[in-house]
């Protein structure tokens, strides 16, 4: 007889060992969390008449409208990129971020029959509603790429940069969303408040503004913001401008990986017993 | 010596229960710790099927969902021995947007079943469910029914050590069900570990080879299904409600019912037994007949005993039915006593008036002793 894989069941104890074990499994169950990002995907559009037509015509919706009201306003000094795509570089994974924790945070409560009668690496959840979310910043990005080559902007070397700092976001909204889902079954004001906690982040990162606008004095704290740095590194990298150093990208990634650790720790531990509070 | 799947040693789980309604930053709510099950121990061997029987709230689906990793103990430990599968709700993991054959993969993506391995299967999923027509049509517009066939067929064409089923044959329609018994029987005799939660005492009885008995949260009995399903039988008597139901204003009254086997001894299959039934008429009635029916736990009515008419006078009395053979099997039944005229107008009824317990006697196989000879004939030659 083959040998038989044995699991043993017992009460909760925080232990860091949780982390390598969780992974492993994670990973044999891989199938399953690319099936339910494929199916967030599909069951979005499916029923829309417009299809997956919609997942081009969101951000394109947004660039004409950034396009009517930045012409009307006029005068931004956002060096030589139109001001439309200078937005949309920096907006989209900013939409990433924000758009993973909100849907992954309501997601785990909503997904409540599922968790209930099946198990399965609860992490895939929130996960997928991550990796839902790329698929948006990847069209958001292509997008991009192509009103800039339009718009007679050569695309510059620089986007190979975007696979690393594109790496390291996921990172933090796999953290952030691992947290916020697990916290939210305690706490159900997180999806209320989160909503207006992203709004103030959102000021505090170099969305609607370009770094070298935060006053001199200030860029040292607001740099230390590692969300600040790679949204900033995500525009530069498509627009072609260096704009963060080395060192800062690894520390973005240094600080998102013990924020991951952390975060998966906490929601490794108290998942055995979500079910029940759910 | 066989290998042992399934090791539960010394188990308990409570849950939370919130007395009032939410607890937020101005309202303190207090909660209080129920425990559904209370230091439960068990071993499944390899090949076994073993039945879990109890009342609701018992602590039967609590377990399951232990063994299923879907919550966690509070102490004590499990150690499984292969991979399990569980059928705590059939089709629990189907998207309703999704067609069938999505969900087919998605379902078996839940179990940790790879993708090429389903590809494997999937013919003969669709075959079993009966759904060739409709595997690409949205789950969301199946009717229930087809829902639970594609649940079942998913989770029993897969591979899996282990097959938890809680209740999953309750649903389905009687060929689905017959089906689906033939299904369990065949994965039974490949050799493969069986846990199944049910109140089909039937079905347990005949699929399993051991039975757990559970009262509130703690192990009541181990042992043979006929042993177990009849100390549960007899544990939930105690809880149901006899009904009395008078028609005519109340002409006759039934007061009662009593069983005695021979020479005063419980009743028993093969044994003669006696059946005295007490009544109380306000006036005297004519063409009066009293029926006795045994009835089944499943509510199905076993067999009846049929007084031929009489004329009452008023008063008390008792009508009283000899059997020579008491016929059917051991277990426990609930007995309906019912007056009526001759022409069948209902006088009065009492329904559950009294258990019948029958105790093991000549036994054979299935639901009924019939009295019989044998004598061998060889011909000469």
């Amino acid at each position: 007889m083959s040998e038989r894989t044995v699991t043993v069941i017992r009460s909760t104890v925080p232990a860091l060992s949780r982390i390598p074990g969780g992974l492993r499994e994670l990973v044999a169950y891989r199938e399953l969390l690319g099936y339910m990002t494929v199916n967030r995907l599909r069951v979005r559009y499916q029923n829309s008449w417009l299809g997956w037509a919609w997942a081009v015509l969101q951000p394109l919706a947004f660039l004409a409208f950034l396009t009517v009201v930045g012409s009307a306003i006029g005068g931004h000094s956002t060096s030589d990129v139109p001001y439309p795509l200078f937005i949309l570089a920096s907006l989209s994974p900013w939409t990433f971020f924000a758009t993973s924790l909100n849907t992954a945070a309501a997601g785990v409560l909503s997904s409540r029959s599922l968790i209930a009668r099946v198990y399965f690496p609860r992490e895939i959840v929130p996960l997928s509603y991550v990796l839902a979310a790329l698929a948006d910043l990847a069209i958001a990005t292509a997008l991009t790429m192509v009103a800039l080559a339009c718009s007679g902007h050569s695309i510059p070397p620089t986007v190979v940069e975007l696979l690393p700092i594109c790496l390291i976001l996921i990172i933090y909204a796999a953290a952030f969303s691992l947290a916020l889902s697990i916290a939210q079954i305690g706490f159900r004001d997180i999806a209320i408040g989160l909503p207006l906690l992203l709004q103030g982040v959102l000021f505090t990162t170099p969305v609607l503004y370009p770094l070298n606008a935060v006053p001199a004095q200030w860029r040292a704290v607001y740099e230390l913001n590692p969300l600040a740095l790679l949204v900033e590194a995500f525009r530069g990298a498509l627009i072609g401008k260096q704009v963060i150093s080395a060192e800062q990208l690894v520390y973005t990634a240094v600080v998102g990986l013990i924020l991951f650790g952390i975060a998966y720790f906490i929601f490794k531990t108290a998942e055995p017993d979500m079910v029940d509070e759910i | 010596m066989a290998a042992v799947d399934i090791a539960v040693r010394n188990v308990s789980k409570s849950y939370r229960v919130h007395r009032d309604g939410g607890r937020n930053l101005f309202r303190f709510r207090r909660t209080k710790r129920i425990w559904a099950l209370k230091d439960v121990s068990f071993d499944v061997q390899r090949g076994e099927a073993l039945g879990v029987v109890g009342a609701n709230g018992s602590g039967k689906t609590t377990l399951i969902k232990l063994l299923a990793r879907i919550t966690s103990p509070d102490r004590g430990d499990i150690t499984i021995a292969g991979r399990l599968m569980s059928l705590v709700e059939v089709g629990a993991g189907f998207h309703p947007e999704l067609s069938g054959r999505d969900n087919v993969f998605l379902n078996a993506a839940i179990f940790g079943v790879s993708v090429a391995e389903v590809q494997k299967r999937f013919d003969s999923i669709v075959e079993f469910s009966g759904l060739a027509d409709f595997i690409d049509a949205p789950v969301k517009t199946y009717s229930s029914g087809m829902f639970v066939r594609l649940g079942f067929a998913v989770a029993s064409q897969l591979d899996a050590d282990i097959l938890l089923l809680d209740e999953v044959l309750a649903v389905g329609d009687l060929a689905f069900q017959a089906r689906c018994m033939d299904r369990i029987e065949e994965i039974r005799r490949s050799g493969r570990t069986i846990l199944l939660v049910s109140h089909d005492l039937a079905a347990v009885e005949r699929l399993c080879d051991r039975v757990l008995l559970l009262t509130s949260g703690e192990m009541a009995g181990e042992g043979s299904p006929r042993d177990m399903i009849e100390k549960y039988q007899v544990s939930a008597a105690k809880c149901l409600p006899s009904s009395n139901l008078n028609f005519e204003n109340g002409a006759i009254v039934l007061h009662g019912v009593s069983f005695v086997g021979r020479d005063g001894a419980r009743p028993r299959t093969g044994a003669p037994l006696t059946v005295r039934v007490s009544y109380e008429a306000e006036v005297s009635i004519e063409d009066v007949v009293f029926t006795v029916s045994f009835i089944w736990p499943s509510g199905y009515i076993c067999t009846e005993l049929v007084s031929s008419s009489a004329t009452l006078a008023g008063g008390r009395g008792h009508v009283v039915f000899d059997c020579p053979i008491l016929a059917i099997q051991r277990g426990l039944y609930t007995v309906d006593l019912t007056v009526t005229t001759a022409s069948g107008r209902v006088l009065a009824r009492r329904i559950r008036a009294a258990p019948f317990r029958v105790d093991p006697g000549l036994i054979v196989q299935g639901d009924f002793y019939m009295t019989h000879s044998a004598k061998l004939e060889q011909d000469e030659n």
